[in-house]
């Protein structure tokens, strides 16, 4: 078996030591750590626009302001955190260093300026705001072209890295039409059906897969799962980017046969992804844990995204309750995105901040045993938020599916709540660790576990 | 394929413990040290998870250019496996068992961890009773 990991792996350019855990090909951590907490507070105000708008949500969901919220939940909180997992974690797959850390600043900024000014500009109704908008996001995805793709493309080989060279490609499809739809926004109302093409791009050929690929990465590493099992996520990859090309096309040029053809081939890729999963599940080294119930619970909202988009296109029903399935089918895949990232999170931050830590010489808990992932955010919180936001969507689906304006109020409420409790969890308890640390002017000890140094060293039992 | 983990750059001022005790004790004393690295995830130290192979003491012989004479130079060599390769937090453990034996074993005697991947880690090398206790088995 070969393997190729590096000595550098403790030291940077300068063969400094840059503490263990962290690779030199991996950025500042201040970068995913930007990204990811700012998708939570994204999520947290996409749940306050969700109660605010649950009005339009059930009755005029193509409204502007439904657009913005939709917006903020796809681009504000699931972009955003795809961008953090990927700028932390492409280089660890790929082994080729980002183009450039200052880039992944400025796409940060500039995503960040995009975001702002397209939804002041929905909800104000300023084609001004909408086009500064547009702009910025296109110039913050032509950065991530560029930032991200000069390691995928000479970088190792991995189904992860053939998945998110596609679905990078996704994303700009998706912003081309968007900044197109933007900059002409009040002097023309794009049809229907280039929407829905602009839609499925985002949603499935720019975030779907993006998850897909990123899990193929994390799932053996969290389950300790060593069988080898890439045919299922390589083909799950593929089987959706052919499919979502095809229903792209099928939407662009109104054939429905093409669109039914290639959404069958959507759902044969997401069963495949579903295959892998269980695989992986079942030669795991492990035994189950919180990561497992937030991707179990994922895994049923991406079920029931299936069973409502096969209801939309076999149902002989109106206009007005095929565009109901259709807002559920959206809702269902941001709860399936959001349950499966919120999960992730929980083990990707106390992984940055576990090395943070160790670099800035804290190796022990406050219990004096070595420094643990687990110490670095209170579980039972965590499994609160893994209820708070699965009812946050169920609810959410429902309020869209019975007209119930209460219920989205209520989903928006939880949805917010729940954010803003995974923000600090995740962020507060590392931070204590690190503030107290500091107070107590503690200095880099190597007394890593129970024993000293120098009961090691004399031998001593 | 075995990849070599070795500390450059060797801790100052630190007392060898290398010249008045035998190999064995080293051995000893090393294991007894790595059993101090901790997997952050599983929260169980590398020796109790099975993932060291062999800790031992390899000898190398060097001659003087100035009297002709033989030297010997013990070398602490550790052949260690990671759980899942290609994480990112397993990969920190082989860093960190190079850097903490370095430091206790000091300038005198040189450490090399060695990545080795056959035979492959599954949780039957771990200690029965913990692997069981901990659901890995």
């Amino acid at each position: 078996m070969t393997a190729k990991i590096e000595l550098s792996s403790s030291q940077n350019k300068q063969g400094n030591s840059i503490g263990p855990g962290v690779s030199s090909r991996t950025p500042p951590p201040i970068i995913p750590f930007l990204f990811l907490f700012t998708s939570l507070l994204a999520l947290s105000i996409g749940g306050i626009l969700t109660f605010c708008f649950a009005l339009p949500i059930t009755q005029d969901p193509t409204s502007d302001k439904v657009v913005a919220t939709a917006h903020l939940y796809l681009l504000g909180f699931i972009t955003l955190a795809i961008l953090g997992a990927l700028h932390q974690f492409i280089p660890v797959i790929t082994l080729k260093r980002l183009f450039s850390v200052r880039l992944a600043y400025f796409t940060y900024g500039s995503f960040l300026i995009g975001i702002v000014f397209l939804l002041a500009g929905l909800i104000l109704k300023s084609e001004e705001f909408m086009a500064v908008g547009g702009l910025s996001l296109a110039v913050s995805i032509l950065s991530i072209l560029l930032n991200l793709y000069n390691p995928l493309l000479k970088g190792n080989k991995s189904v992860s890295r053939n998945g998110l060279r596609i679905s990078i490609l996704y994303l700009v499809v998706t912003a081309g039409f968007g900044v197109t739809f933007a900059s002409t926004h009040n002097s023309y109302s794009p049809p229907t059906h280039l929407v829905l093409a602009h839609a499925s791009l985002g949603l499935i050929g720019w975030a779907a897969i993006s998850y897909i690929s990123v899990a193929e990465k994390l799932w053996p590493m969290f389950l300790l799962s060593h069988a080898n099992q890439s045919k299922y996520g390589l083909r799950a990859i593929y089987l959706v980017a052919i499919g979502e090309l095809g229903l792209a096309i099928g939407f662009i040029f109104g054939n429905k046969f093409i669109g039914a053809v290639c959404a069958v081939v959507i759902i044969l890729g997401i069963l495949s992804h579903l295959r892998s999963l269980l695989n992986y599940i079942k030669h795991r080294n492990r035994k189950l844990e919180l990561l497992h119930g937030y991707i179990f619970t994922s895994v049923l909202f991406l079920i029931a995204f299936m069973v409502v988009g096969i209801l939309a296109f076999v149902l002989k029903i109106d206009w007005a309750a095929k565009e109901k399935l259709s807002v559920l089918a959206v809702v269902l895949v941001v709860g399936w995105l959001a349950s499966a990232i919120i999960g992730h999170l929980h083990k990707i931050v106390p992984f940055i901040a576990w090395g943070i830590l160790r670099r800035a010489g804290l190796t022990r808990s406050r219990n004096n045993k070595p420094l643990m992932f687990a110490n670095l955010y209170v579980a039972n919180l965590a499994k609160l938020s893994l209820i708070l936001i699965a009812s946050g969507f169920i609810c959410f689906g429902l309020g869209v599916l019975t007209g119930f304006v209460d219920v989205i109020k209520v989903a928006g409420i939880l949805i917010s709540i729940t954010s803003l409790a995974v923000f600090l969890n995740l962020s507060i308890t590392p931070l204590s660790l690190y503030l107290r640390f500091k107070s107590a002017g503690s200095r880099y000890d190597l007394n890593i576990g129970d024993k000293s140094l120098e009961k090691i060293k004399s031998g001593e039992k | 394929m075995m990849i070599n983990f070795s500390k450059k750059d060797e801790v100052e001022g630190k007392d060898s413990v290398v010249s008045n005790q035998s190999d064995q004790e080293i051995v000893f004393i090393a294991r007894q040290a790595l059993s101090e690295i901790v997997d952050p995830e599983l929260g169980m130290d590398i020796i109790s998870l099975g993932l060291v192979y062999d800790v031992r003491i390899e000898s190398t012989k060097i001659a003087s250019s100035d009297n002709g004479s033989e030297s010997e130079i013990k070398t602490l060599v550790v052949d260690m496996t990671l759980t899942t390769p290609g994480c990112p937090v397993s990969e920190s453990l082989p860093v960190q068992a190079s850097e903490y034996l370095s430091e206790i074993f000091g300038s005198q005697c040189p450490v090399r961890v060695n990545l080795v991947w056959d035979p492959p880690w599954t949780p039957e090398k771990m200690d029965f009773t913990i692997a069981r206790a901990m659901g890995l088995l």
